[in-house]
């Protein structure tokens, strides 16, 4: 009965949306000035067949897409990779491992602010380069005090850390478990995974940064300009949900390097901690080590009286 | 039938108020000291291998029997001058026990780990110079340090097998290699040295950043700056 | 027939006007134009060509939005008197009213759409077609009462105009029921509107009750003033005589509503400093500066200076009825309510970051030139509606003629 009505929707789905196609390349000139703002890079210089253009553009939200379609959609998007970049991009759609919870604990006694995790966070994501988005922020505050209006985000790569009277702490998406983001985006673009992760379909989302208002952690980038990410930088292992590369005028976050975590991987924040201040891992999995460190330490959580339950934990020693 | 419902409620009454009081027993009788003795007394022993820590059977070390299987890169592969009996091969280089100021050969080597407490042989095997020693002079390989670290840092080892110290090498899921603990800590210098970090976000163009004045918050223990400057 | 007949008769009102009309529409349709180019430059590179950042990721165009939906929801307070109390000067100009509210609608919509990163893909947030969030997301309840208030606020005057235009007696019960409902709608889109902010346990400065009723008052001193002031044009420009009696009634509105409204900054300011902690950073930014960045200050002491000299203006009777002294009451209600939901909400509400970032936002020329168009689509629209209204309220352009 389910099942019935649910192919009955995508059916529908799918001729609504040839309805819609129809009509679209009839509009012309709005279709136009869509697919013109809708192409990334410089649009005069890649070559993006009509038909990959329009496809892209009536593209259905990933959740509602039949798995012909996201196939279509994959394919769709390495061509055009190709041809903005130059680059064989390998776009993947892998699900969530079932059994699987992610969850990430940091020593703050461990980290010294060396920003190792930033960049190595960059150069997997295929974030912008210019203008600069990160999705790791590392910020230094007085010993003594957890005041983060006083707390330097800035802090010099001129100076040796970690500096005797200051401590560090790193503070990207915590993906919470009731996440607020998702609460907030108007268009479901944004959404909880079943690892826990929550993840943003680029070509769905409309830019009106609502959930950038409601993180309370600011994790949530927007691209205010078509990114620009050079040639060599890409990271040609992508996934849909997670770090192929984004467009103009969306929001990102962090994912936990789901590209690599759902194949088994550590993130890349955890691979290039030069401290060992990272702990990540399958939160149910009693034997893991983010349940070692749950269930030791003295951990605490940013922000829980916002009863957003974060995923993300820090610890001291 | 209202009779018997009463005598039932005072029977219940005093039942509970007998259990009440019984339970108050048994709470003065419990032994609230804080000091650490064994519930099972049992003579002095010594592990046959310092190894065997993690397989042991022994009541003291319970907790250590779950640690999760776990390999390391084998390090003496990675070390510049092994194996070490290619000089200290006990004909021509006897080993001098003798605590002195190595000006000859490894004066490179600055002892800082201990204050002064260490000499080389405490961690180095005299009579087996291909491995390190225990404190209970059995050997230890270069590749195992984790066991030799341990016999002080024993709450670091707990929390190195279990996760909450060191590093997880390269996934999450599957075969679990931990780096050892030589790879991040110089054994003789083991604090880790500062350096400089990554270069600060940059902030896009167009946009300056806003310039803030450092408020210098009242330190109870600091003298209180002038009215003014804090707020 | 004969309502195509009443469009034209409608669009052929719209070309007759003396110099001083066509010199107003003309200026009008320049701003429009630079606006629409300096758009075109936006849609081409991105929301690089604004101030926003990351940090302050809303700026001048929701501030216009915010004040915008208060407008639209101002027309209410005409609304109410005409057709349930039946009170005969209000119902004369209600018309005008509603015409201000599909404008400020209007403009609410635009000022969304050129803030988005992908205005291609509006069609998301179409039900069916798209895939909406309802009923979690605000933004999603925000689209819905908007069009809605903006089509109720259409539909009912067109018909009370239309039947007029044809001579014909309209149905009162429909024009009732539809009154009632835009009565609660109009109370509606602010509230929405409203919650949209003090939704986000993020942000602590906008996390408050109050915003929703503080919204309202200031909604209900800022509309009505603009009212007033556009009454005066009309009147001046001799097309329509205003009587009296509705512009004190205005005038009254306004006075209590700004009251009301400095009352709540008053206990809202209160709140914030007597126990001040984590959570009044932002409206420590705002009234004092927060280490040492303080470029809002300046922005919320006119707008509070404004609100309470018109006050003043207004609740002295002579210089209330006074025509000079009105006006410029209402000029500065007008002014300090725009600031007072701009700099004094919208922008503060991202001071510091919730990661305690002091990141200050400037809105730069390009938003500047973007939202002068809106308005120019804005006040274009209004005068359009007024010009063609005028003329079959007073009953001179009708279907016989």
């Amino acid at each position: 009965m389910n099942k019935d009505t649910t192919l009955k929707e995508k059916k529908a789905g799918v001729s609504r949306r040839k309805a819609l196609k129809a009509f679209g390349l009839g509009a012309t000139v709005a279709a136009g000035a869509a697919v013109a703002s809708a192409t990334p890079g410089k649009p005069s210089k890649v070559d993006i067949s009509f038909d990959d253009q329009m496809g892209n553009y009536f593209q259905d939200h990933y959740k509602k897409m039949t798995k012909e379609e996201i196939k279509e959609a994959l394919a769709r998007l390495e061509r055009r990779y190709k041809a903005t970049y130059d680059v064989d991009i390998k776009v993947d759609n892998m699900p969530a491992q079932p059994g699987v919870l992610f969850g990430y604990a940091l020593n703050i006694s461990k980290c010294k602010g060396y920003r190792e995790c930033v960049k190595a966070c960059t150069e997997t994501n295929n974030q912008s380069r210019d203008p600069e988005i990160q999705f790791i922020r590392v910020l230094e505050m007085d010993k003594g005090s957890m005041n983060m209006e006083e707390a330097n985000h800035y802090f010099s790569d001129d100076e040796t850390v970690p500096k005797p009277d200051k401590w560090y702490l790193p503070i990207q998406c915590h993906q919470c478990e009731n996440p607020p983001c998702v609460k907030a985006c108007p268009v479901e673009a944004t959404w909880k995974e079943p690892d826990g992760i929550t993840v943003i379909d680029y070509n769905w989302c409309i830019g009106c940064r609502m959930c950038m208002n409601a993180c309370p952690y600011w994790a949530r980038r927007f691209n205010w300009k078509a990114p620009s990410l050079p040639k060599e930088d890409i990271n040609p292992v992508t996934h849909y949900l997670a770090n192929r590369p984004r467009e103009k005028g969306v929001v990102e976050k962090c994912f936990f390097c789901l590209q690599k975590t759902r194949k088994g991987e550590m993130p890349a924040c955890q691979e290039a901690c030069p401290t060992g201040a990272r702990v990540f891992g399958n939160l149910l999995d009693p034997n893991s080590e983010i349940r070692y460190v749950l269930e030791h330490k003295n951990i605490f959580r940013l922000k829980e009286d916002l009863q957003t339950e974060p995923k993300f934990w820090y610890y001291s020693d | 039938m209202k009779k018997l419902l009463k005598l039932l409620l005072i029977a219940s009454l005093i039942f509970m108020a007998g259990g009440l009081a019984w339970g108050q027993d048994e709470d003065e009788e419990q032994d609230n000291s804080i000091r650490s003795n064994p519930e099972n007394f049992e003579p002095a022993t010594q592990l046959e291998k310092p190894s065997d820590l993690l397989k042991s059977e022994h009541v003291f070390r319970q907790v250590l029997r779950t640690v999760p299987t776990f390999t390391v890169d084998p390090r003496e592969e990675e070390m510049d001058a092994y194996p070490c009996t290619d000089c200290h091969d006990n004909d021509e280089q006897m080993p001098n026990a003798e605590i002195r100021n190595l000006e000859e050969d490894h004066e490179s080597i600055q002892l800082v780990h201990g204050n002064g407490r260490f000499w080389c042989l405490t961690c180095h095997n005299e009579d087996d110079r291909d491995q390190l020693t225990s404190l209970k002079n059995q050997p230890i390989s270069f590749n195992e340090s984790y066991l030799l670290c341990g016999q002080c840092h024993f709450q670091r080892q707990k929390d190195f097998f279990y996760g909450g110290h060191g590093k997880r090498k390269g996934n999450w899921q599957g075969d679990r290699k931990l780096s050892t603990c030589t790879e991040c800590h110089n054994p003789h210098v083991p604090q880790i040295k500062g350096r400089n970090p990554v270069a600060q976000p940059k902030i896009r163009t167009g946009l300056s950043p806003t310039k803030t004045v450092h408020q210098v918050k009242y330190k109870p223990w600091e003298i209180k700056p002038k009215a003014g400057a804090a707020h | 027939m004969g309502i195509i007949h009443f469009f034209t008769a409608c669009f052929k009102e719209l070309l007759k006007g003396g110099a001083a009309y066509w010199i107003w529409v003309t200026s009008l349709m320049l701003l429009v134009i630079q606006g629409v180019v300096t758009y075109a430059g936006q849609l081409q590179e991105g929301l690089i060509k604004t101030g926003m950042s990351d940090q302050v990721s809303w700026g001048i165009y929701v501030a216009n939005f915010t004040f915008l939906v208060g407008m639209a929801a101002a027309a209410v307070m005409l609304v109410i008197p005409a057709y349930i109390f039946h009170n005969k000067d209000a119902k004369r100009v209600v018309i005008l009213a509603e015409g201000l509210a599909v404008a400020a609608s209007l403009m609410c919509m635009l000022f969304v759409t050129v803030d988005m990163g992908r205005p291609d893909r509006l069609w998301h947030l179409m039900p069916i077609v798209g895939h909406i969030n309802f009923p979690y997301s605000l933004l999603t309840w925000d689209v819905l009462v908007l069009n809605g208030y903006l089509i109720l606020n259409l539909l009912i005057p067109m018909y009370l105009l239309y039947n007029k235009y044809m001579g014909k007696e309209g149905n009162y019960k429909l024009v009732l029921t539809g009154a009632v409902l835009s009565m609660f709608w109009a109370i509606s889109i602010h509230t929405v509107t409203a919650f949209l902010f003090s939704s986000n346990t993020a942000r602590p400065f906008w996390s408050s009750a109050l915003h929703a009723p503080k919204f309202l008052a200031s909604a209900f001193a800022a509309g009505p003033a603009f009212i007033i002031l556009s009454f005066k044009v009309i009147d001046m420009s001799g097309a329509f005589k205003i009587g009296k009696k509705t512009i004190n009634l205005l005038a009254i509105i306004v006075t209590v509503a700004l009251q009301i409204n400095l009352l709540m900054t008053g206990a809202e300011f209160f709140a914030e400093f007597y126990s001040e902690g984590a959570h009044s950073a932002s409206a420590r930014y705002l009234f004092f500066g927060l280490n040492g960045a303080d470029k809002l200050v300046p922005w919320i002491y006119s707008a509070i200076a404004m609100s309470l000299i018109a006050l003043v203006l207004l609740m002295i009777r002579q210089t209330r009825e006074h025509p000079i002294t009105l006006s410029i009451a209402c000029v500065l209600v007008v002014i300090g309510v725009w600031i007072e939901k701009g700099m004094g909400f919208v922008i503060p509400g991202f001071i510091p970051t919730p990661i305690g970032e002091i990141f200050e936002y400037t809105p730069n020329m390009h938003e500047v030139q973007v939202s002068l168009g809106i308005w120019g689509i804005g006040l274009l629209v209004f005068t359009a509606l007024v010009k063609a209204a005028i003329p079959i309220q007073n009953g001179v352009l009708t279907h016989s003629k």
